[in-house]
């Protein structure tokens, strides 16, 4: 039973204080980790814990705070690195999603953990980009032919660049979505609403409701569903925070419209009310309709979005995650591409790339095994 | 209750839904149908108490197949912390090792209340003795020999230093020995109890010595460290045990820690604390006994004086 998804909610009123049976805490954390929201937990609990509920849930949490801490520090830091490299060549760079929110310090960065760097910069200017990160230490990462050619290709990124030494990875975007969506925002209208980030020359990150819209546009139409969850909390989050009043909400839905992105953000706004009962005056709901699927189709994705936003832990799934899960990946592939593209990547990835795959888990994990002897 | 109360029959029902077990700070479940698994936690945790099935779990791992071909043809155990397999699957008879190995992975990777560093630890006179060093230096040997002769197991492994106290935690697993160690503490100490011998690891022949029952009976204790020793064996050597430079000890700990800069500048202001409250030493030896008898006459260490405030930050 997904125990954690009633608590965020339930913790946002004032007077809340967390109580639970050993069984039920352990459990709580188990999916928490699953759904990479530990320190998110924490954030929300904060001295909030029943002096009754077992001290080794506050081990766990407090585990989580210390590594959301640490990362908070590398994160800044790596941000000035970066930046180093991108100023050298007289190009703007826009922080994105999870180093966006911990480097404004918003509160979508509090316990948001992360595992790479993604940036923007304008197309033009993708090749001096990837030259000037190589001159600071940051390599390509090595990936197959084929994958090399999709990012080139149809991708609104370029492979991943990794630091040679601090192992920092390093995504750099275009755009917000691959250049094979039916959906056509315009990065340029992106850059210009962009907003400087104190203490550092020539860094920026995305205005408010720009930072919602391609976190909307992220969960909805890139299929990465692994940590629905976590990313459906960030667009809660900066909701809750940025669309303050009136105008913040209608603003939002016009900048949706002139970004081609209202698809996106009806999904967003449906499924975070839905699911977390972020509050979304109705009128704005009935806004963005235009954007949402017809009925049946609709009924479907209620469905499958409810499985899928479950922390992806064994005691929240059911014999039909799975299946929920697929055709989410599945629709996430429609949308991205047109159908004559569709086939042929769908058949690569089912037989080509699980056996490259599981490959190079196994050199990964030999390594691994290697070090720790 | 203890793991010794039960029956081989009654650990096997245990680890069909999990084995709750409780080791130092920690609690954890083990899960697994391998004979060699059953066998050892029977006998080298004998001592560690038993969870009932409503307990927090810190730590919940099973032992499984990695798929079901795996259960009869070449046999072999894939580790599992939760639903992640951090290894690489292992021949079926590496069941208890793959064991040890992924909880001190599953420790070192998640438990950073604690401050961990990369070293045995042992207790005695109420202080403690951390033993860091590389693979092949013999920490791990003296650690077991240091055991069987009264000092009180901590671990063979993990420091846990516990801020802001400073204070070193037990964690009173069984200690893992390698190859030519194997015959060295089973003929210095017939009352060691060794589990089964696994040829063929990545590491040689490894196995696992009990911990003593005084040990778990006060795995609860913290101790403050007095001496930081850092051991080398080598052949032939006379034995050697000269004061090391704080800061250079300092230097070599931190290094070899699992989560130090985790800890920043608190990290940092406990572990500065930690080297200058203990005394630090080098030692080289080939005579286990020897070098033995040179810990255990270790004076405790001058106490430190008053702390200037720290500076600003």
């Amino acid at each position: 039973m997904n125990l954690l998804t009633p608590l965020l909610i339930a913790a946002r009123k004032p007077g809340f204080h967390y109580d639970a049976s050993a069984l039920e805490a352990a459990t709580l954390i188990r999916q928490a980790r699953a759904a990479d929201l530990l320190a998110h937990l924490e954030v929300a609990l904060h001295n909030r814990i029943d002096p009754k509920v077992s001290p080794r849930f506050q081990m766990h949490v407090e585990a989580a705070r210390i590594l959301a801490e640490k990362q908070r520090q590398n994160v800044n830091w790596e941000v000035e690195q970066i930046a180093k490299a991108t100023r050298r060549i007289g190009v703007p760079m826009v922080l994105l999603k999870g180093s966006a929110y911990i480097a404004r310090n918003i509160r979508a960065g509090r316990g948001r953990l992360l595992s790479d760097i993604d940036i923007l910069v304008p197309q033009g200017a993708i090749d001096d980009v990837e030259n000037s990160m190589k001159k600071s230490g940051y390599f390509p990462k090595e990936v197959s032919d084929y994958d090399r050619r999709y990012y080139r290709e149809w991708s609104h990124e370029i492979p991943p660049v990794v630091h040679f030494n601090r192992h920092t990875t390093v995504d750099i975007h275009h755009s917000i979505l691959p250049p094979t969506t039916r959906l056509k925002p315009d990065a340029r209208l992106l850059l210009a609403e962009a907003e400087p980030l104190p203490g550092h020359e020539d860094v920026y990150t995305l205005s408010p409701r720009d930072m919602i819209l391609h976190s909307a546009c992220h969960l909805f139409h890139e299929g990465e569903l692994q940590h629905g969850l976590r990313d459906l909390v960030d667009i809660h989050t900066l909701l809750s925070e940025f669309m303050t009043d009136q105008a913040a909400w209608e603003g939002l839905v016009t900048r949706a419209r002139q970004l081609d992105l209202m698809p996106p953000l009806y999904y967003a706004l449906r499924y975070a009310s839905r699911i977390l009962e972020t509050p979304v005056p109705p009128h704005i709901l009935k806004a963005v309709q235009a954007g949402g699927p017809g009925c049946l189709m609709g009924k479907m994705q209620d469905w499958c979005f409810g499985e899928a936003f479950q922390p992806d832990h064994p005691t929240c799934r059911t014999w039909h995650s799975g299946l929920a899960r697929l055709l989410l990946y599945i629709r996430a592939h429609y949308l991205r591409m047109p159908l004559a593209m569709l086939g042929p990547h769908l058949a690569y990835k089912a037989l080509v790339v699980p056996y490259r795959e599981r490959k190079r888990e196994e050199d990964r994990l030999r390594r691994q095994q290697q070090l720790q002897g | 209750m203890k793991l010794r109360s039960l029956s081989p029959i009654q650990v096997e029902a245990h680890l069909e839904n999990g084995l709750a077990l409780e080791s130092g700070p920690f609690t954890f479940t083990v899960r697994g149908r391998y004979a060699v698994l059953r066998d050892s936690l029977h006998l080298l945790y004998a001592d560690h108490p038993i969870l009932s099935a409503d307990s927090f779990v810190d730590f919940p791992v099973s032992l499984r197949a990695p798929n079901p071909l795996r259960r009869i043809f070449r046999p072999q155990v894939q580790f599992y912390f939760d639903q992640h397999r951090p290894f690489y699957p292992l021949p079926a008879d590496q069941a208890f090792a793959s064991f040890e190995w992924g909880l001190n992975w599953v420790i070192s990777n998640h438990a950073h209340r604690f401050i961990i560093l990369h070293a045995a630890v042992l207790e005695r006179r109420g202080h403690a003795l951390v033993l860091p060093g590389e693979p092949g230096a013999g920490k791990s040997t003296l650690c077991a020999a240091l055991m069987m002769s009264g000092w009180r197991l901590f671990s063979d492994e993990l420091t846990l230093i516990d801020p802001p106290s400073g204070n070193a935690f037990p964690l009173c697993r069984p200690v893992s020995l390698k190859n030519a160690s194997i015959e060295v503490i089973r003929s210095c100490f017939a009352d060691a109890t060794l589990g089964p011998i696994v040829d063929a690891t990545s590491k040689g022949r490894v196995t696992h010595v009990k911990p003593t029952e005084a040990s778990v009976a006060k795995m609860d204790t913290p101790a403050p460290i007095a001496w930081i020793v850092f051991p080398r064996y080598e052949e032939g050597a006379p034995t050697r045990l000269n004061p090391r430079s704080k800061a250079e000890s300092f230097l070599e700990v931190a290094k070899n820690a699992f989560n130090y800069s985790l800890h920043r500048q608190q990290g940092f202001e406990v572990m500065r604390r930690v080297v200058s409250g203990a005394d630090c030493y080098h030692l080289s030896y080939s005579d286990l006994e020897e070098a033995m008898a040179r810990l255990e006459a270790l004076p405790l260490p001058e106490p430190v004086e008053p702390e200037i405030e720290s500076l600003p930050r």
